[in-house]
């Protein structure tokens, strides 16, 4: 048993100086002459150089990976607020292009009323009553609904829109120059021959026609027609369209004469009700077909 | 003498693949101590068969088991050529680190991830006492209190590794030992 026990002690004797004493000897040695690396040690770090390159190359790689994710994330996080964003301010700058073009509306709106010294009343169109024979306005008037009565003239400054229709508080309807039952008494700019203007008849909704145009009248596709002021109920020399076909001379006493309105009815927003007392019917004729003084066959 | 080979293949990788690993989690002045639990699991399994077992420690045992000095002696070196420390330095800490872990599997029978995170940390933080201890008789260089919390923040960067990489450690043991049919191994896996 003791000769088997003193090889273990010898053994683990061995193996302490060689756990302990080893690393002293090397240290001593190191301390002494600190010298270079040895050939295993240059082997060892050889070995361990790419090692440790692909390591810190694919632990890069991933770090750039788990950032780009992130950053993705963060990215996306961003373009949905910046979209939204974008939404908000696209309204906002639409309602601020609105409110330009409302400002410069009734910028233009007023000059015109100043220039010509009308009282008016301002209103914005809503709609178009759905029947298609109908060819009218609904207005809203925001303030002074009450001074509206049937068949006060409406203009804009671009010019004649109509007369007012039927009225229900601060609602109304315009009779558009393009009715067929509209009637207004208006001279052309150029020559100054009179004539009345009715709606035209026909699938051209927005056509006027010029009655009672004297043959030996001369007039010419683009001159301008604008009202004569004659019965009083529009002022005088509004434009109201030009001339946009003059029919062939067939030897009677008047000339056919298609007028296209100043106004594009179809782009109206605001339009200005001259406040001025409608007339009086004549004859007991509708109130909306006013009479050619001086034009009647 | 194939596990010698493998624990020093397996420590000169985890030394070499640490310092990147660390960089790429932030980690620039704490490093973990995986030197210190590559002898920690020789020193705790010094017996093959309970390797074998599966288990990392095992209980009983003498204090020099061959095999384990030498990946000691060898994991010191190799600890101390990849960081540019003067040779024997590491390996006399993880000489220390070797006697500690065997007086530990002397007395006690350790297992779970818990006993492994304090026994790693532990002994890290002993290892980083003894260098320290070690490097101030050397150079005369007394350790300054920031290094102190440094060496509680080494271990408990190492105790956080030392259950997972303990448990790796355990299980190439086991695969080493049914593969190879070490014939305490080769028993104890019937």
């Amino acid at each position: 048993m003791s000769t088997l026990m003193l090889p273990r002690r010898w053994r683990d004797l061995v193996l302490a100086l060689l756990l302990l004493g080893l690393p002293v000897l090397l240290l001593r040695a190191q301390l002494r002459e600190p010298g270079d690396l040895n050939g295993f040690d240059r082997l060892l770090l050889r070995a361990a150089s790419p090692l440790e390159r692909a390591v810190t190359g694919a632990a890069a790689g991933a770090q750039r990976w788990w950032h780009r994710y992130f950053l993705l994330v963060h990215v996306e996080r961003e373009n949905e607020a910046l979209r939204a964003e974008r939404g908000r301010l696209h309204f906002a700058l639409q309602q601020a292009r609105r409110q330009l073009r409302l400002a410069a509306r009734y910028e233009r709106l007023l000059a015109f009323r100043q220039r010509r010294g009308l009282e008016t009343v301002s209103a914005r169109v809503i709609g178009r009553p759905p029947s298609p024979f109908v060819r009218a306005l609904r207005l809203f008037v925001d303030r002074g609904g009450e001074l509206l009565r049937r068949g006060m003239p409406v203009v804009t400054d671009e010019g004649v829109v109509g007369r007012v229709g039927r009225v229900f508080g601060d609602y109304a309807e315009v009779m558009l120059l393009v009715d067929p039952k509209s009637a207004v008494d208006v001279v052309f700019s150029r020559s100054r021959a009179r004539g009345l203007l009715r709606g035209a008849e026909g699938t051209d909704r927005y056509l006027c026609r010029l009655d009672y145009v004297l043959r030996r009248e001369a007039v010419r596709v683009g001159d301008w027609v604008v009202t004569s002021g004659a019965g009083g109920l529009f002022p005088e020399a509004l434009v109201v369209g030009q001339v946009s076909r003059v029919g062939p001379d067939e030897g009677g006493l008047y000339r056919e004469v298609d007028v296209r309105p100043a106004v594009d009815f179809g782009q109206l927003k605001e339009v200005l009700v001259i406040a001025a007392p409608p007339p009086a019917p004549v004859g007991g004729g509708t109130p909306e077909v006013l009479p050619a003084r001086g034009l009647a066959p | 003498m194939t596990r010698v080979l493998l624990l020093w293949a397996v420590g000169f990788l985890l030394l070499t693949v640490l310092s990147p690993l660390l960089r790429l989690l932030g980690l620039t002045r704490v490093s973990c101590d995986v030197a210190t639990l590559v002898v920690l699991h020789v020193s705790l399994s010094a017996v093959p068969v309970a390797a074998a077992r599966g288990g990392t420690v095992s209980r009983g045992g003498g204090w020099f088991e061959p095999a384990g000095i030498a990946v000691t002696v060898g994991i010191g070196y190799l600890a101390d050529v990849l960081a540019g420390t003067p040779a024997g330095l590491q390996g006399l800490v993880m000489a220390a680190v070797y006697l500690f872990g065997r007086g530990l599997a002397r007395k006690l029978y350790l297992g779970g991830a818990l006993s492994y995170a304090i026994v790693g940390g532990a002994a890290a933080l002993y290892a980083g006492l003894v260098g320290t201890l070690v490097r101030s008789l050397l150079w005369r260089t007394p350790p300054s209190g920031a290094w102190l919390l440094v060496l509680v923040a080494q271990a408990l960067l190492t105790a956080a590794a030392a259950a997972p990489l303990l448990r790796a450690l355990a299980w190439l043991d086991h695969a080493l030992a049914g593969r190879n049919a070490l014939p305490g191994a080769r028993q104890s896996l019937r």
